[in-house]
């Protein structure tokens, strides 16, 4: 049977992700699961419990982001720190405070310090870049030293807008959930209205989402 | 996460995919180059004429 489709452009919605070194750079990887979003691939859900259709309405399964902030912030406080707004498509139960979908990927990130990166990962980096400096080479994935450069690094290989946005991932997350409400709504409409636009290389959607993201960094 | 509770279900398949086909970001989609319109016979012939005249 083939479903009609409800909606015809991505749902966006915040979520947070921590950073993994895997070999092939800097990945956002899920807060609560070990699960890596590939660079240029969509994330697909699975479910634990074994559900066919993921997610489903009875299952806590699915790829998660939020209408707001304020749910964000415990996560940070565990060690997320980018932040971004997410296309979710596919099949996605809506909820009264936001959505679980079955594919996704970032349309625009935020980078935070307070960016706890697993132990593998911090070997990887540290490895790396020490290397580098030995033999005077770029140090490529230097993640380890700040915002900068990890947003940099995490626009290249997502090929999606990525700010720095200076200070504790945690403390940007309670300014913003307090007092950046309508700046985040409208870089969430932005990021889905505009993805037609700046797919097609249109100079003033992207203007458009980095005025947008700029206004939401200021804000806290 | 707490993201309240299910309201409903949709079927959402975007017109434009999130995600970048390889493409960069600054790189504007190309269109292929329009093809050049073929000369007439009646004009050739005219040309080579003139020409041979």
């Amino acid at each position: 049977m083939t479903l009609v489709p409800d909606v015809a452009s991505p749902v966006a919605g915040w979520r947070v992700w921590t950073v993994a070194d895997r070999g092939r750079g800097p990945e956002l990887v899920s807060p609560v699961r070990p699960m890596s979003w590939i660079h240029r691939e969509p994330a697909t859900a699975t479910c634990l419990e074994g559900c066919a259709a993921c997610p489903s309405v009875e299952c806590r399964c699915g790829l998660y982001a939020t209408a707001g902030l304020a749910p964000l912030v415990l996560a940070c406080r565990r060690g997320a720190a980018v932040l971004g707004c997410t296309a979710l498509w596919g099949r996605v139960v809506e909820h009264t405070d936001g959505w679980r979908g079955e594919h996704g990927y970032p349309l625009v990130l935020f980078v935070m310090s307070g960016l706890l990166l697993d132990p593998v990962s911090r070997i990887r980096s540290t490895r790396r870049v020490t290397s580098a400096v030995r033999h005077g080479l770029p140090s490529g994935h230097d993640h380890v030293t700040g915002p900068e450069t990890l947003a940099r690094e995490l626009a290249r290989l997502y090929a999606v807008p990525a700010h720095p946005a200076p200070g504790l991932a945690a403390d940007r997350l309670r300014g913003w959930a307090r007092s950046g409400g309508q700046a985040a709504d409208a870089v969430r409409s932005e990021a889905a209205d505009g993805l037609a636009g700046r797919r097609l290389g249109d100079p003033a959607a992207h203007a458009r989402l980095a005025r947008r993201a700029q206004e939401l960094v200021d804000a806290a | 996460m707490n993201i309240g509770q299910p309201v409903r279900t949709l079927v959402v398949e975007p017109i434009v995919s999130p995600v970048p086909d390889g493409d960069l970001p600054g790189r504007p989609a190309e269109l292929p180059p329009t093809p050049t319109t073929p000369t007439s016979g009646a004009a050739a012939a005219t040309t080579t004429g003139d020409l041979d005249g």
